[in-house]
């Protein structure tokens, strides 16, 4: 189990090559806001379900997974920012917002992707494909992603 | 038995690439020879239940084959034009690329970026960086530099040639491999050597035609074969590779916006089957949002993909596959009934928003809509009211029935069926390939054009009819499936291990067999089936080499007329003409012409001009259009304030070439009429009974204006043949109705041979400006004390108070 347990550990180091290197330090202090927003939630069905919900995902999901929607959600909140920081001051060079947001958004999807496929559950559905298999894809494709988002960035 | 019979039936395999190669002169020999090398071997294994091996080997060694005959036959199909004429490109776009790609071979790639054409558009110029698909153009330089970089010196002209034949071959492969994704093997085998030979897609591929469809037809085809795999696999690897692909096609030609649909739909159709599945999410989120910032890296393309609605299907199916996804993921968690309470505020919530920024991003303008191009795309008749110049084009009509069976012959009528048999057994990949049919058969109806589009889908559905035919009646009613199919097929066939035509495909296997089937239908029917169906292939090959040598090998730079004997003569005006240009005239000259001959007149006479193929300032070529359709000192006042030097116009009359610029006249009128409506109407250009007529009752509008002159200058005196009048004009079989044309402002300078080109020189405005009124007539009579009779008509001197003699009337004998 210590093999693929490296794996997104070695994303973390892997992304601090990137401009934005703070990550892992970021990710830490997020998934502990994750961890205290989830109690303060309540309130009405849709407040139960989430709370249901919540419970359920910090009892059912595995670590690493967990360490990876930390990372998911650092990433949502970035491109967030950005989006707001466009509507707020304007998209005057629009390449470098474009290229930012959607750095954002396919670091996203990205990660999304390597959850899904890192996830026992959809075992089934990957016959081929290893967590270091999909470890090796996601760097391959983030390496892609970002190569053109540095041209693009002007 | 099956040892003497097999060597003949070997041949079935290739009996696509067979009579396809021996369809073609140069390719029959090594293609028939090799056919029989590459299907000898199997047949000391005697059958796969032999001692052989390794069958998996023979197989691969034999796709292999196969795959390089097709190649062969494909390429020296394509080669006819560089045979009978010379290596020359052909055409009017692919001077152009040629001409872009003779400057980046030149001048480097970042010149290449920046360059800013001033010989094209005159007062206008034209950045070519930024308004070109860049990916013909750089994959010829970057053929012609690894070439040079080893040492083998080719010009870059012949890698400009011979570009499309050679990227036909790597169609094919893809082709294949599409095939062999969707069905299995021997279909993508057939497949490959349809396309290899479907003149549908020869016509926009042969030597010579250096055009952005020549290489955009393998992108399109390996990115859809990457796009299944993906899908199949749900390997991000795959999709990265697809959004690579999908990047070189987004370079290549503005079709990609086809894909960028297509995808689309497939997935969304996915969703509405209720085939939504993991892998789907991770192939289409990644070929979004990679290949959406890949696709802009193109300058042509720019934020298009953010701005224009063609794109928005593929973000709205984005945005929809990622709430899909998350409740999709909440359901997982969640019970029903809390799903529920969920469901209705995320669904309504989700729709919504997204519905509302596009009709708020479509109002204030962030989202441009949709092109005219596009909108002509649904409804045929767009184009023909408001964009004269879009429906002017040719390739833009609608297409005819003919075309379908000329283009694709047999295919036409297969390929529903493998679309049937597709539909039959329904599966992810083969909705795609669904999907991708019916809207290709519904573009390529509207336009001619895009029946390269509907080409490729065709070939591959129609491949899987007839493997699928051929397994039945070739077949041994499936009782000797053996291992080794699998061994070669990918891991991805074994998925669906329940469907029989994932495994069973292999041509090759049955046909050995054929005669010891005695089960099932009997060997009548099924020889005779077979037989039919090789009958129908090899006619399709006939068909297919047919139409190449004679439909789409034409340079049509370089004309050929056949004489009653069968000799043949080359009409060379356009290149004389071109040359003639580029010798006697001034290096900066201006040369105006129709637009269809802009890249011509860049390209080998290297003038400037004012309007040429790429026609993307109307008005310009609306200014251009008036010029030639108003009458001289008209047309003088927009030459001079065009800077004009040279006027070149194309007329057939001599030698009967329908393509010349009289019958392009009306669209020119029109064109200019849509932009100067108070000058020019189209009405005055046609007799009152409304016909279009050159002669005596044509429309004195038409009779008069620039076109028409330039085109009959002194052709009134030209008498071609004795059974006609002079100034009969061949094209239109018609006696000329003005034969006594005269220029004020414009002198001839030069006519090629056969009259197919004429080059007029606009003169310099006079020195002494002649008045437009008489002199003012004074009462001041000058004394003339002398008159001069030298001018007088009878030179003889004259004796003064000589008698006048007056003719009837007796002198007077007084004087004598």
């Amino acid at each position: 189990m210590t093999a693929p347990a490296r794996g997104p550990g070695n994303a973390f180091c892997f992304l601090e090559c990137f401009p934005d290197g703070q990550l892992s330090s970021a990710v830490r202090t997020v998934r502990a806001g994750v961890m205290s927003g989830a109690a303060g939630t309540g309130g009405g069905s849709v407040g139960s379900v989430v709370r249901r919900f919540l419970s359920e995902y910090s009892s059912g999901t595995a670590s690493r997974l967990k360490v990876l929607d930390a990372y998911l959600l650092y990433v949502l909140l970035s491109g967030a920012l950005q989006f707001g920081y466009c509507l707020g001051v304007g998209t005057f060079p629009f390449n470098s917002f474009l290229s930012g947001f959607i750095s954002a958004v396919g670091s996203f999807i990205l990660g999304v992707c390597l959850r899904i496929q890192i996830n026992p559950q959809n075992k089934g559905d990957f016959q081929g494909i290893s967590p270091e298999r999909a470890f090796a894809d996601f760097l391959f494709a983030s390496t892609i992603l970002h190569l053109v988002v540095i041209n693009f960035v002007g | 038995m099956a040892e003497h019979s097999a060597p003949d039936h070997r041949h079935k395999p290739s009996n696509s690439a067979g009579p396809l190669a021996l369809g073609n002169n140069r390719a029959g020999a090594g293609g028939g020879s090799s056919a029989a090398a590459g299907g000898g071997p199997p047949t000391g294994g005697g059958g796969l239940s032999g001692g052989l091996s390794q069958p998996a080997g023979w197989q691969s060694l034999l796709s292999f084959t196969i795959l390089f005959l097709a190649w062969l036959a494909g390429f020296s199909s394509r080669l006819f034009a560089v045979i009978r004429f010379e290596s020359i490109i052909h055409e009017f776009d692919p001077w152009f690329n040629y001409r872009s790609t003779h400057h980046l071979a030149s001048h480097g790639f970042y010149e290449f970026l920046n360059w800013f054409d001033e010989r094209a558009w005159y007062p206008l110029g034209r950045i070519v960086g930024g308004t070109v698909y860049p990916g013909l153009m750089v994959t010829a330089g970057l053929i012609h530099w690894i070439l040079n970089m080893l040492n083998i010196t080719v010009h870059i002209r012949d890698v400009c040639v011979f570009l499309a034949p050679v990227f036909s071959g790597l169609t094919s492969i893809s082709t294949f491999l599409l095939t062999r994704e969707l069905w299995n093997q021997g279909a993508g085998l057939l497949a490959a050597c349809f396309i290899a030979i479907v003149p549908g897609y020869i016509s926009r591929s042969v030597a010579g035609s250096f055009d952005n469809e020549g290489i955009a037809i393998f992108a399109l085809q390996f990115t859809y074969y990457l796009w299944v795999k993906s899908v199949k696999t749900g390997s991000v690897f795959w999709t990265i590779c697809c959004c690579l692909s999908y990047f070189y096609m987004v370079s290549a030609w503005g079709g990609y916006v086809f894909i960028i649909n297509l995808i689309p739909l497939h997935v969304f159709v996915l969703l509405l089957m209720q085939r939504y599945s993991k892998r789907v999410y991770i192939a289409y989120s990644t070929f979004y949002i990679v290949g959406l910032i890949l696709s802009m890296q193109i300058p042509f393309v720019g934020f298009q993909p953010i701005r224009t609605s063609e794109h928005m299907a593929a973000a709205g199916v984005f945005a929809l596959l990622q709430a899909y996804a998350f409740l999709q993921y909440l359901r997982d968690k969640l019970t029903k009934q809390e799903f529920q309470t969920l469901f209705f505020l995320g669904v309504s919530l989700a729709a919504g928003v997204v519905f509302l920024s596009v009709i708020y991003l479509t109002y204030t303008g962030y989202i441009a809509p949709w092109s005219g191009r596009f909108y002509s795309l649904w409804d045929t008749g767009y184009a023909k009211i408001h964009i004269p110049i879009i429906a002017s084009v040719s390739e833009h009509q609608p297409t005819t029935w003919v075309s379908f069976f000329f283009d694709l012959h047999i295919l036409v009528c297969t390929f529903p069926a493998g679309l049937w048999f597709c539909i039959k057994n329904i599966n992810d990949e083969r909705v795609f390939v669904a999907l991708y049919a019916i809207s290709a058969v519904y573009f390529a109806g509207v336009m001619v054009r895009l029946m390269l589009t509907l080409t490729p889908v065709v070939c591959m559905l129609s491949a899987i009819a007839f493997s699928n035919v051929f397994e039945h009646y070739l077949g041994d009613d499936m009782k000797r499936e053996n291992p080794p199919i699998e061994d070669s097929s990918d891991e991805d066939d074994k998925r669906n291990p329940g469907n029989l035509y994932d495994k069973a495909g292999k041509v090759r296997k049955h046909v050995s067999e054929q005669e010891k089937t005695e089960e099932g239908l009997g060997p009548n029917i099924k020889s005779i089936v077979t037989m039919l169906m090789l009958m129908l292939l090899m006619m399709f090959a006939v068909h297919c080499t047919w139409v190449t040598s004679n439909a789409y090998s034409s340079p049509s730079v370089v004309l050929a007329s056949y004489n009653h004997d069968g000799t043949r003569n080359i009409l060379d005006d356009f290149r004389e003409a071109y040359y003639w240009l580029r010798q006697n005239t001034d290096e900066h000259a201006r040369v105006m012409s129709w637009w269809d001959y802009g890249y011509q007149i860049a390209g080998m006479a290297n003038r400037t001009t004012l309007v040429d193929n790429n026609t993307w300032n109307n008005s310009h070529i609306a200014l251009v259009g008036k010029a030639m359709s108003s009458n001289e000192t008209a047309a003088y006042e927009i030459m001079r304030s065009l800077d004009v030097d040279y006027v070149l116009i194309i007329f057939g009359g001599v030698i009967g070439y329908s393509g010349d610029d009289i019958n392009k006249f009306l669209w020119m009128v029109r064109i200019a009429e849509g932009e100067h409506p108070k000058d020019i109407r189209e009405s005055d250009y046609f007799t009152p009974q409304g016909e279009f007529r050159v002669d005596k009752a044509g429309s004195p509008t038409l009779l008069n204006c620039l076109m028409y002159k330039m085109s009959y200058y002194r052709f009134g005196e030209m008498q071609l043949d004795f059974r006609t009048p002079p100034g009969f004009d061949r094209t239109r079989n018609a006696e000329i109705g003005n034969k006594d044309i005269k220029f004020k402002h414009l002198e001839e300078a030069f006519t090629s041979e056969h009259w197919l080109v004429r080059i007029y020189k606009v003169k310099e405005l006079d020195n002494r400006e002649t008045l437009d009124h008489k002199p003012r007539v004074t009462n001041i009579l000058p004394k003339q004390k002398y008159l001069s009779k030298k001018t007088a008509k009878r030179k003889r001197g004259y004796i003064k108070n000589k008698l006048i003699l007056k003719k009837g009337k007796r002198p007077n004998r007084k004087t004598v």
